[in-house]
């Protein structure tokens, strides 16, 4: 057993995403970035520059959320549905490593998927893989935005029987439009933190990625989110009832 | 423990000084809805049934009892500790839930390993081993629990629930769909564990089930403890209550002249059927056919009226 990740409860969480339909077809959205570049590079007039912003917006307002909403609340969310969360709860595992190991997975589960299918959309928008360091930078960008998703998404999973439903209208109406009429909300949303750190890390080359918060702001507001929805699930957990019908 | 039927559900049971599991007075309920009302009990090594029809609140024991349910009142205690919130308690527990689902995507012995893992075993694989062995799902261990049948499902729980050898074991609903020999053969291991010095609580609606494992048992009704005690007087006291029967025949007034000087018969009234009041089952569905022959009655139908398991309950919840 690690310091920090159960990995036999890591493999079972892995072995559920494997097989669990929904995130199979939420993950062929991901090719769309590279298809959008491949097709854009031959048929549009506009500069692939512009292609590559829109591409990068469609991964971080729309493939992210999404893919991260799928794997975060399905990592307990099909246990908790077939009562098969009984055989982890009855077990002698502290609850905190219990939670942690799964947003670690859901994390890394929506990196693997995400992170490739940006890498792909560059080669096949720019026809080389990272022009100037900007590539690297939003991947990376894009790989912690999935960690605090998935953070919160757990969270929810935790916390009512319609995470799916919730976590869509947050991405959907808090994200997507509130952002847009006032912008005070930008300063509590992962789009944003995610954004902001894709600028940061990519350096702001040529205003490609446009965010309204410095990477530093974004990386502590973001880290606050993680914890507080991180210590919000354990103690969910902790308290979690198997009701009558289990 | 004492066979006693319990006229007041804080009756409080006797109390064994070396109790692995006890609930003092405990009650939950959800909003209006009172699942279990003031229990207390406290159990130590051997085989105990918790019985009681289906809704009678046993699952919500169950649960409580495994940590994955808050008493809304008392104190649920497994080995003198509370069982709320307490996840260290599971190294002493083994739990077989009532639900089906087990991870399909595992093999047999992938989940007995999970489950050695997550005890933190130290030979996680030579107890999963073992404990294949033990439930005799060796052929199969290899093959997904997707794939296995409802019995085998039952003995790959039962495997999750034994592979740290816990002294406490809590089954709920074990024997589902298990076959006639395949429910022997768990008797037997369920027994050898209880020898062995285990405590172990089995719940079940189906009285027969209990006959030949438990001595001594909980009669749930309603969410109150309405009967304890000795497996055989519980069973006397059920099998003993007056039994109603209904008939149809060719002559029913005929038949029912003649019912009535058996000696097994209590009463018999006439109307749209002919209903008929038996002390003992047995001696007047053996008596009935010859009763009838010699009255030069035909029978067409004989029907029982009061044999729901929910009923002989009542009848134990009244006494």
């Amino acid at each position: 057993m690690s310091l920090m990740i159960e990995r036999t409860l890591a493999k079972i969480a892995i072995r559920q995403l494997t097989g669990n339909r929904k995130v199979w077809w939420v993950a062929l959205l991901a090719l769309l970035p590279a298809l959008i570049a491949f097709i854009a590079a031959r048929q549009t007039e506009q500069s692939m520059e512009t292609v590559m912003v829109e591409t990068s917006t469609l991964i971080v307002s729309v493939l992210l959320p999404l893919l991260a909403l799928v794997v975060g609340t399905g990592v307990f969310g099909a246990e908790i549905d077939d009562g098969t969360i009984a055989y982890v709860l009855g077990k002698p595992v502290a609850r905190w490593r219990i939670v942690l190991t799964r947003i670690v997975v859901a994390g890394a589960a929506t990196a693997a998927l995400l992170v490739p299918a940006t890498l792909l959309a560059a080669l096949v928008g720019f026809q080389r893989l990272d022009p100037d360091g900007l590539v690297l930078g939003f991947a990376a960008a894009v790989a912690v935005g999935g960690l605090l998703y998935c953070a919160l998404f757990v969270a929810l999973s935790l916390t009512t029987r319609r995470a799916l439903i919730v976590g869509l209208i947050y991405v959907v109406v808090w994200e997507g439009s509130l952002s847009r009429l006032m912008p005070g909300t930008r300063a509590l949303s992962i789009r944003e933190y995610t954004l902001s750190l894709a600028e940061a890390l990519a350096g702001g080359k040529d205003g490609m990625i446009a965010a309204s918060l410095d990477g530093r702001t974004a990386l502590i507001m973001g880290t606050v989110v993680a914890v507080l929805a991180t210590a919000h699930a354990i103690r969910r957990l902790k308290r979690f009832e198997i009701g009558e019908a289990v | 423990m004492s066979t006693q039927l319990l006229e007041s559900p804080s009756v409080p049971l006797p109390v064994s000084s070396a109790a692995a599991l006890e609930l003092r007075n405990v009650s939950k309920w959800y909003g209006n809805v009172v699942a279990v009302n003031d229990i207390t009990f406290s159990l130590g090594a051997g085989i105990t049934g918790l019985l009681g029809p289906n809704g009678a609140g046993k699952s919500t024991i169950l649960h409580m009892m495994s940590g994955f349910l808050e008493p809304s009142a008392g104190e649920v205690l497994v080995d003198g500790r509370s069982a709320w919130k307490n996840p260290e308690m599971y190294r002493a527990l083994g739990l077989v839930p009532e639900r089906e689902a087990v991870y399909p995507f595992l093999t047999g012995y992938e989940f007995a390993l999970m489950n050695a893992r997550l005890h933190g075993l130290a030979d996680a694989k030579a107890a999963a081993e073992r404990v294949i062995d033990i439930v005799d799902l060796r052929g199969a261990m290899n093959r997904r629990i997707g794939t296995y049948s409802k019995g085998m499902r039952q003995r790959a729980k039962i495997a999750g629930a034994l592979v740290h050898d816990p002294r406490i074991l809590l089954l709920d609903e074990p024997f589902n769909g298990m076959d006639p020999t395949q429910r022997m053969q768990m008797m037997d291991l369920l027994k050898r564990l209880a020898a062995e010095g285990r405590t172990i609580l089995i719940s079940s609606h189906i009285l027969e089930e209990l006959d030949q494992l438990a001595n001594n048992v909980l009669v749930v009704v309603s969410g109150r403890l309405a009967a304890s005690g000795h497996f055989r007087e519980i069973r006397r006291l059920m099998t003993d209550r007056p039994h109603t029967f209904n008939l149809r025949s060719s002559d029913d007034r005929r038949l029912a002249s003649a019912l009535v000087a058996h000696p097994s018969v209590h009463g018999v009234e006439l109307g749209e059927h002919l209903s008929v009041r038996a002390s003992d089952r047995g001696s007047f569905a053996l008596a009935l056919a010859g009763i009838a022959r010699t009255a030069g009655v035909t029978l067409y139908e004989l029907r029982p009226t009061d044999e729901s398991l929910e009923s002989v309950f009542s009848y134990l919840v009244k006494r």
